[in-house]
């Protein structure tokens, strides 16, 4: 028995079990967290099946279907349990008396059944039956939390639906150039293609992958969609929802069309197929990346954050070096690590205070301390500093760029890290320093089960910046499995020719800056513990009466100066596109004038053009 | 053996039998309609592996074509028999609960005499007969839109009538010219002797046919009279015009296209023809805000995307609208009957006054959802496997052309999923209340059931359902000829 | 022919100007009873059309109406069959036309096209 068949049916029975006790939300929760801790074990134990290969009993044109185990989709199949897992035991507490709950683990149980099927299927058809699957229940996720949640929905399935008609256009013209589904045969035939056609049918399947990993001209939809649904959701889908699109991505560039086919569709010298899709991934770190500044919710400027963290992914697989190729595979990982724990922070908060406003909150600090911490590890992974995981992935990706060449991209890195810090310092800033409003004095720590996922994900985050090693040992299989050069790595960092990292080194480093820092912080004796009424600003003394909020409008300034860039072009396109929409139907729709003799007319008229048309043909 | 004639005849004569009753039997006629229905569906189920054998020719009257009538039952025929039979069978169950008042025996009456003209069409090897059993069709369709009596469903069928007669009399012309050049009515025959006429005359003959069918079948422009008719009529009707009668109409155009007229250069103009067709059903469905309205254009626009899967000139193609016209028919009724029970719910054609009714109605609501899932091809549903069919066939042909077509018909199932989702969420919304609304009764439910468990279970038995599909479209494909008929 | 036009011209011309005007009827005029006439007009060109098909110059009805009547002599009896059927079908759907007519004016109170479209976009 394949595992592959256990994680899939283990996961269908989860959603029809909670389809079946959707009336009781004690049976679901615990079912799902069975259902879950059976995945993540069935996972993680997938490695020694890897190379295999499992048919479903069931042939579409004459072509068996099925699954396989890659060291690919077994690295995307441990994150996806493991996230999910963490989501299920957050949510146990998190979800106890939210409205419209009761298809909460349906769909997502649902959602990872759809992922599983989409990352581990060895064709294209079972690759689309399970995207779609993915799509609708990712729409169906969107859809429940808030008032404005089915809204954004909505207009992620618009993106999402135009998304799968692509990729079934792509997915039949493999089919009828190839004459199969199946990867590996595609990847054996892909040289024979005509270069114009590879760049076509490369193009459908990017593009369309491009719409579910947010990629910078269609992501508008991923922010509002991510930010208006439960808390958790918006963990689970920042964290691992959109990485299936780069999953996508990995696997058509690197496992089906592969490097050489790829470096062929040159258009001038280095303008190349890859360099485009580079250009793309760094406008997709630096400008959602500054909208993020803008935001007032903390859940909205993390999905901002969500969508800019996916372009230092994308460009570490554009640079097509191993070191960049790898850092952007790591950063898959690392992300999904750091921006789960953020997310988990913010919605401890939102449990405790109801509000994820930034504007609203402030001081939380020595009220919720786990929280701030599990925030503080957080964002120092998504700005990329050590001694966290985000930092190795990120400086992977730099080197590459540098190394390979690309030094406008590596400019848009750093710039893009830069507008990170600043915008997480506002979050953190908003949420656990400053004044604390009166009304959350009485405001308490969240309780083990939701301290636990975020502990868990402390360790990861911390753990994988200082032994980065335990992951690239995988992400080495990766690559070589993928017929890609392997990045050199011990536990520490990497050895390679142009250059070597050890994190233990910039940790401790890291850590002994800190350490001097806060010598010279204790040996300043001048320090006095205040309440935060015995204060004063600009003449007056505070007291609760006084609303003086430091956190409102935080960057007031800096928006005024990045305000003349904001085109919203994205913005005007979008509503160009569905304003012709709506103008084509109501003119289409004129047609049927109602009237009974303009009809015969047109039975008339179709009769003699037919006539003329037909005479031309026959 | 059955006799494939019974398929006509039992309805025909279930028909008069309950108009002949109705006086004493009162509403209790539409039992006898029940049985004449559970007859037909038993017949085309005996039919159907007789026929995949080898085509059953019954000589009617005795006189042997081409002189005599005849009916020439190939799988097409079989397979469309069963459609239009378990599909008849099904909206009847659902119309027991549907339609109301006294004097339901005129319903029932003209709903069988609908069945005869749909299985007439199908079955009936004679040019001519074909007409009849065209005007038969038509002529209880229009009585049926109208039949609640009310203004609206007047001023259609006026509409339908006044088109239909314009495309009937459009077709006896065809029949006319028929007989004038190649002296013969019968379909195989003609397909023999068709190629021997002069061209310009084959071109009229062949324009006046499709046009004269083509408004039967909503090809557009020749539809006009549909968005109307199927939108006004009582549900179940509506289900069934849109579920199987223009599709028996179309099939007939490519039956003739194809297998009599064997004119297959016109095919590229046909599948320019039915994008034209699928862009305005789905951009003309976009904005609307009444229900039926919506299902009846959507209609249009999957009519297109049978027709372009029908004229691709390949086996492949035939087989995947075939499939599609399957899917239709289960899906839309599904929508049209659902649909019926809302309007009577709510008492309202607008989709704005269903918010939230999906608390109050839940389970037509879900059959609703599985309906438009399997009208947009998600897969698993049976109309993954039948809008995967159709693309597939038309990218295989490897025309630029064709591949150009397959995007248009991609961007109408966008256009088309967007107007559908806003539908169910509307129906979802959280925050709704639509009042004191029951649930649907169980019979209509189980008749929806029966439509979904097609849908649900079509991908179980796919296999079976693409070998008779493609003998279906192996027939099609196939000239037919005398000697191979008798 | 002799110089003079044959019958069959006579007929098919005299059909094609009947469709013609009916269905020019149809479309122009804007009262539906005028319309249900300009089908039945065009109905009848169809009619006449089919009972031409069959018609061979110099023979009689297919009816054994005398003896010692060969069927060489006789026209081709099938299209009379056929415009029997027609004639009825276009009876019938006439009458149903104006009975739908009838009962359309008592709920719209008239017959101008241009002001029934309470169904159109």
């Amino acid at each position: 028995m394949s595992i592959v068949w256990i994680l899939l049916n283990i996961a269908l029975a989860g959603v029809v079990l909670n389809v079946l006790f959707s009336k009781s939300k004690i049976v679901q929760k615990y079912v799902s967290l069975l259902v879950f801790a059976g995945l993540t074990y069935f996972s993680f134990i997938m490695y020694s099946q890897v190379g295999e290969h499992f048919d479903f009993p069931l042939q579409i044109a004459g072509q068996s279907i099925g699954f396989t185990i890659t060291w690919l989709n077994y690295y995307f199949g441990i994150m996806i349990t493991g996230i999910s897992l963490l989501t299920v035991i957050f949510s146990l507490k998190y979800m106890e008396g939210k409205d419209g709950s009761t298809n909460y683990y349906t769909v997502l149980t649902l959602k990872t059944f759809g992922m599983l099927g989409v990352i581990f299927s060895s064709d294209l058809i079972t690759f689309f039956v399970f995207w779609e699957i993915m799509s609708w229940s990712t729409f169906a996720l969107m859809s429940t939390g808030g008032k404005e949640a089915p809204k954004s929905a909505f207009k992620y399935f618009v993106f999402a639906i135009t998304a799968s008609m692509i990729l079934m256009a792509g997915v039949v013209l493999s089919y009828s150039l190839f004459g199969s589904f199946d990867f590996t045969v595609i990847h054996g035939k892909i040289g024979t293609l005509s270069l114009s056609m590879t760049g076509f049918l490369l193009s459908i399947f990017i593009v369309s992958f491009s719409v579910e990993s947010a990629v910078f001209p269609v992501h508008s939809w991923l922010p509002d969609g991510y930010s208006n649904t439960f808390t958790t959701f918006t963990a689970y889908l920042s964290g691992i929802s959109t990485r299936i699109g780069i999953y996508g991505i990995i696997l058509f560039l690197f496992g089906i069309f592969g490097m050489q086919t790829i470096d062929k569709l040159s258009i001038i010298g280095k303008i190349n197929f890859r360099y485009i899709f580079g250009v793309f991934a760094a406008l997709t770190m630096v400008v959602p990346t500054f909208t993020a500044l803008y935001q007032h919710d903390a859940k909205k400027l993390i999905a901002w954050h969500s969508v800019g963290q996916g372009g230092y992914m994308l460009i570490g697989l554009a640079s097509g070096s191993a070191l960049g190729i790898a850092g952007g595979m790591f950063h898959v990982l690392n992300h999904m690590a750091y921006v789960v724990l953020i997310v988990f922070a913010i919605a401890s908060v939102e449990h405790r205070t109801g509000t994820t406003n930034l504007n609203k909150l402030g001081g939380l600090i020595k009220k919720m301390p786990v929280s701030y911490l599990a925030l503080l590890f957080g964002i120092i992974g998504l700005a990329g500093l050590p001694p966290m995981n985000g930092f190795v992935s990120k400086w992977f990706i730099y080197r590459a760029l540098i190394l390979g060449g690309y030094p406008f991209l590596a400019i848009a890195a750093v710039i893009g890290t830069l507008g990170t810090i600043l915008s997480v310092y506002k979050l953190i800033h908003n949420m656990f320093l400053g004044q604390l409003p009166e009304r959350y004095n009485n405001v308490k720590e969240v309780g083990f089960s939701m301290q636990l996922p975020m502990w868990i994900l402390m360790i990861v985050v911390l753990g994988l910046g200082i032994f980065p090693g335990v992951a690239m040992g995988l992400i080495a299989k990766i690559q070589i499995s993928l017929g890609l050069a392997a990045v050199p790595y011990s536990l520490h960092g990497i050895q390679t020719a142009s250059g070597q990292l050890n994190m233990m080194v910039v940790g401790a480093l890291f850590m002994g800056g800190l350490l001097v820092a806060w010598i010279i912080y204790l040996l300043g004796s001048r320090r006095k513990h205040i309440s935060q009424y015995n204060n004063y600003a600009a003449g007056n003394f505070l007291d609760k009466n006084v609303a003086y909020n430091f956190n409102y409008e935080f960057y007031a300034a800096m928006e005024h100066v990045i305000d003349p860039y904001r085109k919203k072009i994205i913005q005007r396109t979008e509503q160009g596109i569905a304003g012709l929409t709506d103008a084509v139907s109501e003119y289409v729709r004129r047609i049927y004038t109602g009237m009974i003799n303009t009809y015969g007319i047109y039975v008339i008229t179709a009769f003699i053009v037919t006539i003329i048309i037909l005479k031309e043909l026959i | 053996m059955v006799n494939p004639i019974l398929l006509i005849i039992v309805p025909l004569g279930t028909a008069f039998l309950i108009s002949l009753t109705a006086s004493f039997l009162k509403n209790s006629t539409k039992y006898l309609a029940l049985l004449a229905m559970i007859a037909n569906v038993w017949v085309s189920i005996k039919l159907l592996p007789a026929v995949m054998q080898h085509p059953i020719n019954v000589v009617i009257a005795g006189v042997k074509p081409p002189l005599g009538i005849n009916l020439f039952v190939g799988p097409l025929g079989a397979v469309f028999s069963i459609l239009i039979s378990a599909a008849g069978l099904l909206i009847l169950l659902y119309s027991f609960k549907y339609i109301e008042g006294d004097s339901q025996h005129k319903y029932y009456t003209l709903f069988l005499l609908l069945i005869t003209g749909s299985h007439g069409m199908i079955l009936t090897g004679d040019v001519f007969n074909l007409f009849v059993f065209f005007e038969i069709l038509a002529i209880s369709s229009y009585i049926l839109v109208g039949y609640e009596g009310k203004r609206n469903g007047l001023e259609a069928a006026v509409k339908y009538l006044i088109l239909g007669s314009i495309g009937s009399i459009l077709i006896l012309v065809a029949v006319a010219l028929i007989y004038q050049e190649a002296g013969t009515l019968n379909m195989a025959d003609l397909a023999d002797k068709f190629g021997m006429i002069d061209p310009s005359k084959r071109l009229m003959i062949l324009v006046f046919f499709i046009t004269g069918m083509g408004v039967e079948a909503a090809v557009f422009p020749l539809n006009s009279w549909l968005p109307d008719a199927h939108s006004s009529a009582p549900s179940s009707i509506s289900a069934m015009l849109s579920g199987f009668v223009i599709e028996v109409a179309l099939i007939i155009i490519v039956k003739f296209v194809y297998s009599i007229f064997a004119m297959t250069e016109i095919l590229g103009f046909l599948s320019l023809v039915a994008v034209i067709t699928l862009l305005v059903g789905e951009f003309a469905a976009y904005k609307q805000s009444n229900i039926k309205r919506v299902l009846a254009y959507s209609s249009i626009g999957q009519i297109g995307l049978i027709l372009f899967a029908m004229s691709l000139n390949s086996t492949d193609g035939l087989n995947a609208g075939l499939m599609q016209i399957i899917n239709h028919t289960a899906s839309k009724s599904i929508l049209f009957l659902v649909a019926g029970f809302l309007i009577v719910r709510t008492g309202s054609y607008q989709i704005s006054d269903y918010r939230g009714i999906a608390k109050k109605m839940p389970v037509s609501a879900f059959f609703f959802v599985v309906g438009v899932l399997s009208l947009l091809g998600v897969p698993p549903f049976f109309g993954f496997f039948s809008k995967l069919s159709v693309v597939m066939a038309a990218l295989h042909t490897g025309s630029v052309f064709n591949t150009v077509m397959v995007f248009l018909v991609l961007l109408g199932t966008i256009i088309e999923s967007i107007y559908f989702l806003r539908i169910i969420q509307i129906m979802y919304n959280r925050e709704g209340d639509v009042g004191s609304v029951k649930e649907a009764p169980f019979l209509p439910l189980l008749a929806i059931a029966a439509f979904t468990v097609v849908i649900l279970a079509g991908f179980l038995v796919l296999p079976q359902i693409t070998g008779y599909t493609g003998s279906v479209a192996s027939e099609i494909v196939r000239k037919m000829q005398m000697a191979q008929v008798f | 022919m002799n110089g003079v036009l044959s019958i069959s011209t006579v007929l098919n011309f005299g059909s094609a100007g009947l469709i013609v005007l009916g269905l020019y009827i149809v479309f122009t005029q804007k009262n539906l009873i005028k319309m249900v006439i300009g089908i039945d007009l065009a109905e009848t060109g169809v009619n006449v059309l089919l009972v031409s098909t069959g018609y061979i110059k110099g023979n009689t009805a297919p009816i054994f109406s005398k003896t010692g009547l060969q069927v060489s002599s006789m026209v081709d009896p099938v299209p009379q069959a056929l415009v029997l059927t027609s004639i009825v079908i276009g009876f019938g759907v006439s009458a149903l036309a104006l009975a739908m007519i009838i009962k359309l004016y008592e709920k719209t109170g008239t017959l101008d096209t241009s002001k029934i479209r309470g169904l159109k976009w």
